[in-house]
């Protein structure tokens, strides 16, 4: 129970139960008092005294303060005031009104609030650059691992991509690769999107595992976000495809925005990826690119997916994290694509990516969920390109 | 009269800036030699043959004698499993030992290690730097653009006039071209420069542009 890890000074009663207080206990004559006339009578705020001489007064609905005496209390007769004056503890009226109250200003679902500001904390927390970063120093001896064998996933990788090139370049004629790409089987195409989407997961590995990427100014370029965008558009256009899922891309942006560009794409391809996870058959999912004012470009991915519930639309940017519904939906999903956005996001762009989701569901296929993410004109790492 | 004489003294400039003679591309394709030091197979071989261009690959570094006279235009080197007889840092190693000998030997460097921050300095020693899966398109783009470097004077002339730093010198430096003369540049390069390694690069990229220079009349 929380009134006994109070440390309240004075005993109280709450129910039935008797709480002894942190500086005064239960007089040994109450505990075995069966009449319990203090829990019985003390029906309004009004202070008592039962008939071993101890005060008694109810603080909240459910506590009363008793088992002492009040200062200054005139006892009803002279036979009690003799009593007591030998037997009970006096608290000075300053010290019981005081106790009280704070009594009175104690909400008994304390803890339910102290575990809702230890969340709070803890969110703000997470939230920090510097946690993430620790977080990170955490995962260094598996980082050494992961490197090897990213090194041999990408060997294998660029085997199938430059092999399947080869073959679509020797097979079809046109008058650039984008034409020869087109005229190739479904299956030669699948190859070729398929390495290229391993490309960029394994891209998104290089900012979980070094994060100093991040600050590297030799890594900034100037780049058109729209370009961008298009690039994945054509990578997931095939696979949205083969999920009867309609994928549009709508918008032009002219603007260009100086950063690290395999960073930047990171978080348009998670934006896609998950998308692409989670959106049901024969829904669709719209791709916004809109140039702002001030020189950035405002990428927006809107499909539908699985419900984010309350406590959890903080949650989903946590490494590892991925939501209750989303689990059920798809088995898949190491819960890092959009931590690692977000990380990226704060850390390169100073510019957190925003979500959106829609409380009811608006059609059978699941609520329609925006992420957004805002490219400030110049990313603050690369100030001096 | 006034502006006669501008115009015609314009006109000179224009025409002096643009006479260095000119190798067209099907014979910049024709003389480019390309080198793959990759111990993995490199599977756009055929493919640049096909497109004309004269490329072998080693899959270690098996004559660095004929990499340190500059027997190819463009380099497109791995960073792991070559090298290691060279130096333990392998690829890294290689590319620091081009870099010493011939500053100014185009290398494209390309490696699935494009992930690792410990190889940054690998990559910033390149003069390009591919994705090992990248399309041979890409791979394409940049060795045209490296070979239209690698045989145009203007760009030599432009790097050495950026090397030292005095946009004054251009005339100077034009000069040791024309005449096929690195003695004419020396002076300036001991007053001007005082890093061995800026002055090594200088006088390598000067060389070039004679032997461009000389390359083109001989055509």
């Amino acid at each position: 129970m929380i009134y006994e890890k109070l440390l309240f000074p004075l005993p109280i009663a709450v129910g039935s139960t008797l709480i002894d207080g942190s500086l005064y206990q239960w007089p040994d004559t109450c505990r075995r008092c069966k009449k319990r006339v203090c829990i019985e009578l003390a029906k309004t705020k009004d202070i008592g005294v039962c008939p071993f001489g101890y005060n008694y007064q109810r603080v909240t609905q459910e506590v009363i303060v008793a088992g002492v005496c009040k200062e200054n209390y005139s006892h009803p007769t002279k036979k009690w005031r003799k009593n007591i004056k030998h037997r009970a503890v006096r608290v000075l009226e300053s010290h019981w009104e005081k106790a009280l109250a704070a009594l009175e200003n104690f909400h008994a679902d304390l803890d339910v609030e102290i575990e809702k500001w230890k969340e709070k904390k803890k969110r703000e927390w997470f939230e920090t650059v510097e946690w993430q970063e620790k977080f990170l120093e955490q995962l260094r001896p598996e980082i050494e691992k992961g490197l090897f064998q990213i090194h041999d996933y990408k060997q294998l990788n660029a085997q199938i991509a430059q092999n399947i090139n080869v073959i679509i370049e020797e097979k079809y004629e046109g008058a650039n690769f984008d034409e020869k790409l087109k005229k190739a089987s479904e299956q030669e195409k699948a190859i070729y999107y398929a390495t290229k989407l391993l490309e960029e997961k394994l891209n998104v590995s290089k900012f979980l595992y070094q994060p100093e990427w991040l600050n590297e100014s030799s890594e900034c370029r100037r780049f058109g976000v729209h370009q961008m965008v298009m690039k994945y558009y054509k990578i997931y256009k095939e696979m949205f495809r083969s999920k009867s899922i309609e994928f549009n891309l709508a918008g032009i942006s002219y603007n260009q925005v100086v950063a690290n560009p395999q960073a930047a794409s990171v978080i348009i391809h998670t934006f896609l990826d998950n998308a692409a996870k989670y959106a049901p058959k024969h829904s669709q999912v719209n791709v916004y690119v809109e140039d702002l004012p001030n020189g950035g470009v405002q990428v927006l991915v809107e499909s539908y997916g699985p419900r984010i519930l309350n406590d959890e639309r903080e949650k989903i940017f946590d490494p590892a994290y991925r939501g209750r519904v989303a689990r059920k939906v798809s088995k898949e999903g190491t819960g890092f694509g959009l931590y690692v956005s977000q990380f990226i996001a704060k850390k390169h762009f100073d510019s957190p990516i925003r979500f959106e989701q829609e409380p009811r569901e608006t059609s059978r296929r699941g609520h329609l969920t925006r992420f957004i993410m805002v490219y400030p004109p110049c990313a603050p790492p690369c100030k001096a390109f | 009269m006034t502006y006669y004489f501008v115009h015609q003294y314009n006109k000179t400039m224009l025409w002096r800036r643009y006479s260095w003679p000119q190798l067209g591309w099907e014979e910049i394709k024709k003389r480019g030699r390309l080198l793959v030091i990759d111990d993995a197979e490199f599977a756009y071989i055929e493919l640049f043959r096909r497109d004309g261009y004269t490329i072998e690959q080693w899959h270690d570094v098996t004559d660095l004698e004929k990499l340190e006279k500059g027997g190819f235009d463009v380099i497109m080197l791995d960073i792991r499993g070559v090298g290691s007889e060279i130096s333990k840092d392998e690829g890294f190693g290689v590319l620091k030992h081009i870099r010493k000998v011939r500053p100014a030997q185009f290398v494209i460097a390309y490696s699935a290690s494009d992930y690792d921050l410990t190889q940054l300095d690998f990559f910033r020693l390149a003069d390009a730097v591919m994705p090992k899966s990248a399309d041979y398109v890409d791979f394409k783009r940049e060795v045209d653009r490296l070979l239209q470097q690698r045989f145009s004077v203007e760009y030599y002339v432009d790097r050495i006039t950026k090397e030292i730093g005095s946009p004054s010198c251009k005339r100077i430096i034009c000069k040791a071209i024309r005449k096929g003369n690195p003695h004419i540049l020396s002076d300036k390069l001991n007053r001007l420069i005082e890093d061995p390694d800026v002055r090594s690069l200088i006088l390598d990229l000067l060389q070039m542009a004679i032997s461009i220079v000389s390359l083109a009349y001989v055509k």
